[in-house]
């Protein structure tokens, strides 16, 4: 199928001329003035693949058209070559301003119009097709991104889930009950959550918030490294027992150290913590490194308070469970670590909320 | 007669246009659409309305239809009254008008005469 060239010219003489030129390579379409020219094009140019435009014309001018193809947008995607008898500077100058591509000057001559009218339509043509390869290669380049992100976004989960699932394997190892993980984050939660409403100084988001939660998982990994004697023994632990059981808390975040990369910064830093310091006191006696006060990370101080609250409400091979309500009495009172007047006061608000979770995830 | 020969007794140069199209049989059917052509009465209308602008639209096209068809012997004229009446202005002298007149009836004459004897 041959190309449509549209050719615009009140002579009918020109008219002839042109298409009988254009003939054999394209498909001429003759109009007579402005008005029929725009209606051939129509609104997206109909298919045409150049426009021959005389300037003077009755009816409406070759300029207006060019105005409307400029205000149209058209003259972007369909070129077009002024065809006139003479063309002085000025003239050039407005057509050219208009987008006009090239010129054709009367008199006609076969192998000149043929030239220009080529030269133009394959230069406008590759110019036509790269747009729309760097359109499509944009397209596609975007599309990867996409799967990028969501790869991304499968990998976090999953990383997630291996990090929950190191948390349940040290639960396995250490006989806890199959909740107790659950348990902890839950009361993490509530706690952090208090903390958050009452204490705005910590400065904790509901980011933040999250990120806490899914790193108390991981308090106590480190318990991978205490032999199942010491683990696993009913009955108090000697001094010696209890001096290797403290070490949970540095190899925890030593195992924490060595799967950097496993989350974001963020994540591995808050899990560190939480490893390394939920055994310290407010009052400096804790371990491994005697912190005091707020010297403990946020993180680790609420998670300490989740995990002593968890201990006493559960039944461990060294004790029998203890009733929520002197479990309670006995973490305010300082008799199970010691912890800030703030968290205390969240606990103390928590109560009802750390009973019925308790409850629900009881054994 | 072949069209050659009707361009020589013209005065016109045959050479220039079929230079340019290279085709005996498209320049003859180019050349005798010229004996319909209405310019030359259109610009004579508007001339005597003194619609100046409408007449150079007219001298205009004509013009470039003679440029196109190689009429030489009609070019010196119709190119000096375009310019005398470029921007719509009324052509300075008949005389000119006058000369283009009548070598355009002559040449609708041997067109004509070439029509009617081919």
């Amino acid at each position: 199928m041959r190309d449509k060239v549209l050719i615009v010219d009140d002579e009918e003489i020109n008219r002839d001329i042109l298409a009988s030129i254009l003939n054999k390579a394209y498909e001429p379409v003759l109009a007579t003035n402005g008005l029929e020219a725009l209606a051939a094009l129509g609104k997206d140019g109909n298919g045409f693949v150049l426009v021959l435009l005389d300037l003077m014309m009755p009816e409406m001018s070759g300029y207006d058209v060019l105005e409307h193809m400029n205000a149209s947008g058209l003259i972007d995607e369909l070129p077009v070559i002024v065809i006139s008898a003479e063309v002085d500077a000025k003239t050039e100058r407005r057509c050219l301003d208009l987008k006009v591509i090239d010129f054709i000057r009367k008199p006609f001559d076969k192998l000149a119009v043929t030239r220009r009218v080529e030269n133009v339509i394959n230069l406008f043509t590759i110019q036509h097709n790269l747009e729309k390869l760097v359109d499509a290669k944009t397209e596609e380049i975007k599309k990867q991104n996409e799967k990028l992100a969501q790869q991304a976004a499968c990998l976090k989960r999953t990383n997630e889930r291996i990090i929950e699932l190191l948390g349940t394997v040290v639960e396995y190892r250490n006989l806890e009950s199959g909740q107790h993980i659950k348990r902890v984050k839950g009361f993490t939660r509530l706690l952090a959550e208090q903390l958050a409403e009452l204490y705005p100084e910590y400065g904790l988001t509901s980011r933040q918030i999250d990120i806490i939660v899914a790193a108390s998982a991981l308090h106590d990994v480190g318990k991978i490294a205490i032999s199942d004697s010491i683990l696993l023994k009913p009955g108090r632990l000697t001094k010696d027992e209890f001096e290797l059981m403290k070490t949970h808390t540095t190899e925890g975040s030593a195992i924490i150290e060595h799967i950097k990369g496993i989350g974001t910064d963020e994540y591995e830093k808050v899990s560190y913590d939480i490893a390394r310091y939920h055994h310290e006191r407010f009052d400096g006696r804790g371990y491994p490194e005697g912190l005091v006060g707020d010297e403990i990370p946020i993180a680790a101080q609420i998670v300490a308070v989740a995990d002593v609250y968890d201990a006493l409400v559960s039944k461990r091979c060294y004790k029998d469970a203890y009733g929520k309500g002197e479990a309670f009495r006995m973490i305010m009172a300082g008799e199970c670590g010691v912890f800030s007047e703030k968290i205390l006061t969240c606990f103390a608000k928590a109560k009802e909320a750390f009973e019925a979770l308790a409850d629900k995830y009881a054994e | 007669m072949t069209i050659k020969e009707c361009y020589e007794k013209m005065g016109a140069d045959y050479e220039n246009i079929y230079s340019r199209l290279g085709d005996a049989d498209m320049i003859e059917y180019l050349v005798l659409k010229f004996t319909k052509d209405t310019n030359m009465q259109k610009l004579i209308d508007a001339l005597a309305r003194q619609d100046y602008e409408a007449a150079f639209m007219a001298v205009h096209t004509l013009k470039g239809v003679v440029l196109n068809l190689g009429l030489t012997q009609l070019e010196p004229a119709v190119v000096a009254i375009t310019e005398e009446m470029r921007g719509g202005k009324a052509p300075k002298s008949a005389e000119l008008l006058e000369s283009l007149k009548d070598l355009y009836a002559r040449t609708m004459m041997i067109l004509e005469d070439y029509r009617a004897n081919k």
